[in-house]
């Protein structure tokens, strides 16, 4: 079978070259969208303006109403907090481990602190402070941009090949291929008794799409050394997150800990669970060289 | 590090590559050889300080500095010049800044320093610290312990400030406060016995029968969990704790009361022990004083 060099002239080569233009052009129109947060934060500074003035406003009001609670930095007292909650249940553990060491009433007194109902620290957890930052829709945005961007000019290009050239034989490779690889090189072909080597028009147009991928990366670094945008362009981007989206939760909720209301509430109940027995008293006994205080137990029993 | 003293003291000249390694362990270890650090880190900053590493050598500045608050002026003022060039505008460097003023006796100008650091950062943990130690120095204990209690509040596992709260405690007589934080840090670190110690002191001067028991309790922990082979503070301790529960002579059972006499012998045994030995040990005129001392333990058997 012999393929018509118009073929080479006419859905080959330029398949190659549009993929190519659509990898360079497709950089400079992420680089249009690396402008948009810039826009985007200044509508939120707008917001924000909003809001502080909404907030001054009602700051009168709690005045006027002598309810003024000083609440400047919303965001630091909610870092403070959880630091708080954090060496909380820290020190709750710690309470478990060595409370044998101090006296019955310190221990119940240290219990209570930790776990009142309303004012305790592992029992007083609003719901609000919790809020995922997996689930918070902002972050989301310039992951799923860059995204839309990578994916829709494929789209595209797909649609456009499958449209045009369906059913094209384009290149048949020099050498023999196992029949396994078919489904791979002949996409959009169903047929049974074609040579593996036989190269589709869809399958050519994804092996030039991913083949090209890592030229059009250098190129485009090459053109403009500031837009490194590679495909690992999402990661860079999600790393970028935390600057480009300043309303961010704190990094301690994170890393290590995800929620820390499940902790809290954990640690809560391994605390109400455990029993509290003085030891420090055995070692009167066993300074002595005296039994040790299991045996007294045992000699009082027998006593009785 | 002993050894390393030692070694920096008796070399003649002065050996720069010495002196920067006994400067690191003394980073390692937190001491606070001023003094010492002052004698060799001083010239070795003025005339070797282009042969240290770069890194380095702004560590080795800033401790210079604060042991220079501590002994030296003008190696700190010397050192604050320098550090102010490269950092004026960082965060550890006005805290540093801070502490000089602090030095000055200008602690107002300290307090607005860290309160506007406060304001930015409200979670930084040294300008805290900070505030409580100005209020330490110009003696209004209240004010330092009310400080201290709030940054407690929210950093309840910071050992140094629980200890530092118990001593302001101690210093204003609230013992019952003072016990709190002992038990703290009792809880925090259950392997140094110089808590229990000091939990059972405060305890015994509380006083109340209960809190003998416990105190007494307490003592013999510290001595059981002690590294020192005598630790004498305990023993006598717990003398003290077992003859006054004795002298209250409440009506208790018998075991009780053989335990007692049991743990008070035993302390006063181990005391006298100890204090025999040293007098093997010491000096003529040292020996007379643990001579008054054996007496008076002996005069306790009544």
């Amino acid at each position: 079978m012999k393929l018509d060099p118009q073929i080479k002239n006419w859905v080959l080569f330029p398949l190659v070259y549009v993929i190519f233009l659509v990898g360079i052009l497709k950089n400079y129109i992420l680089k249009l969208f690396e402008t948009d947060p810039k826009k985007e934060t200044k509508v939120k500074e707008i917001k924000k303006y909003a809001q502080k003035e909404q907030k001054k406003l009602n700051e009168n009001y709690q005045k006027r109403t002598n309810n003024f609670t000083e609440q400047k930095n919303n965001a630091q007292t909610n870092k403070q907090e959880t630091i708080r909650e954090m060496q909380a249940i820290q020190r709750s553990t710690r309470l478990r481990l060595n409370g044998n060491l101090i006296s019955k009433e310190s221990y119940e007194m240290r219990k209570y602190y930790l776990t009142e109902p309303q004012k305790g620290i592992l029992s007083n957890r609003s719901a609000q402070k919790a809020v995922n930052p997996l689930f918070d829709p902002t972050s989301l945005m310039p992951g799923l941009k860059s995204n839309l961007s990578n994916i829709l000019p494929q789209f595209i290009l797909m649609t456009w090949v499958n449209f045009f050239f369906e059913g094209f034989i384009v290149v048949k490779f020099p050498f023999p291929l196992s029949d396994n690889l078919k489904k791979m090189f002949q996409y959009g072909i169903n047929l049974k008794y074609l040579n593996a080597s036989y190269v589709s028009s869809l399958s050519w147009y994804f092996l030039v799409f991913f083949g090209l991928r890592g030229v059009v990366d250098m190129i485009s670094v090459w053109l403009d050394k500031k837009t490194v945008y590679s495909y690992f362009a999402p990661i860079a981007k999600i790393r970028k997150m935390p600057t480009s989206t300043p309303m961010m939760p704190p990094p301690v909720s994170l890393s290590g800990v995800r929620d820390p209301t499940n902790f809290l509430i954990a640690e809560k109940e391994n605390l109400q669970l455990y029993s509290h027995k003085f030891s420090v008293a055995d070692s009167e006994l066993e300074i002595l060289g005296l039994k040790t205080a299991i045996l007294d137990e045992k000699e009082k029993k027998k006593d009785k | 590090m002993e050894k390393l003293i030692q070694k920096l003291n008796s070399q003649k000249d002065f050996n720069y590559k010495k002196v920067l390694h006994f400067l690191r362990k003394a980073r390692k270890s937190k001491l606070r050889y001023s003094e010492l650090i002052i004698k060799y880190g001083f010239p070795l900053i003025k005339n070797y300080s282009k042969k240290i590493d770069k890194e380095e050598y702004f560590e080795v500045l800033e401790q210079v500095y604060l042991a220079g608050l501590d002994c030296n002026k003008d190696a700190s003022i010397f050192c604050i010049q320098i550090l102010k060039e490269k950092f004026s505008t960082s965060l550890r460097f006005k805290i540093l800044y801070g502490m000089f003023l602090e030095s000055k006796g200008s602690f107002e100008k300290a307090k607005n320093l860290y309160g506007k650091i406060l304001e930015k950062d409200s979670t930084n943990v040294l300008p805290q610290k900070r505030l409580v130690t100005i209020f330490k120095a110009q003696n209004d204990i209240p004010n330092a312990i009310k400080k201290l209690n709030q940054y407690l509040e929210v950093y309840m596992l910071d050992i140094e400030a629980w200890e530092e709260l118990c001593e302001l405690y101690l210093q204003t007589e609230s013992y019952s406060k003072a016990r709190f934080c002992l038990e703290e840090l009792i809880l925090l670190n259950p392997n140094e016995s110089k808590y229990y110690d000091k939990c059972a002191r405060v305890l015994y001067t509380i006083g109340g029968f209960d809190g003998l028991i416990l105190a007494r309790q307490y003592f013999s922990h510290s001595i059981k969990i002690s590294k020192i082979v005598n630790p004498i503070d305990s023993y006598l301790g717990l003398l003290m704790t077992t003859n006054k529960i004795e002298s209250l002579k409440k009506k208790t059972n018998q075991k009780f009361l053989e335990l007692n006499n049991n743990l008070s012998k035993f302390a006063k045994e181990k005391l006298i022990e100890t204090y025999q030995k040293q007098q093997e040990n010491e000096t003529q005129k040292e020996n007379e004083s643990i001579k008054t001392i054996l007496d008076l333990i002996k005069d306790e058997k009544k």
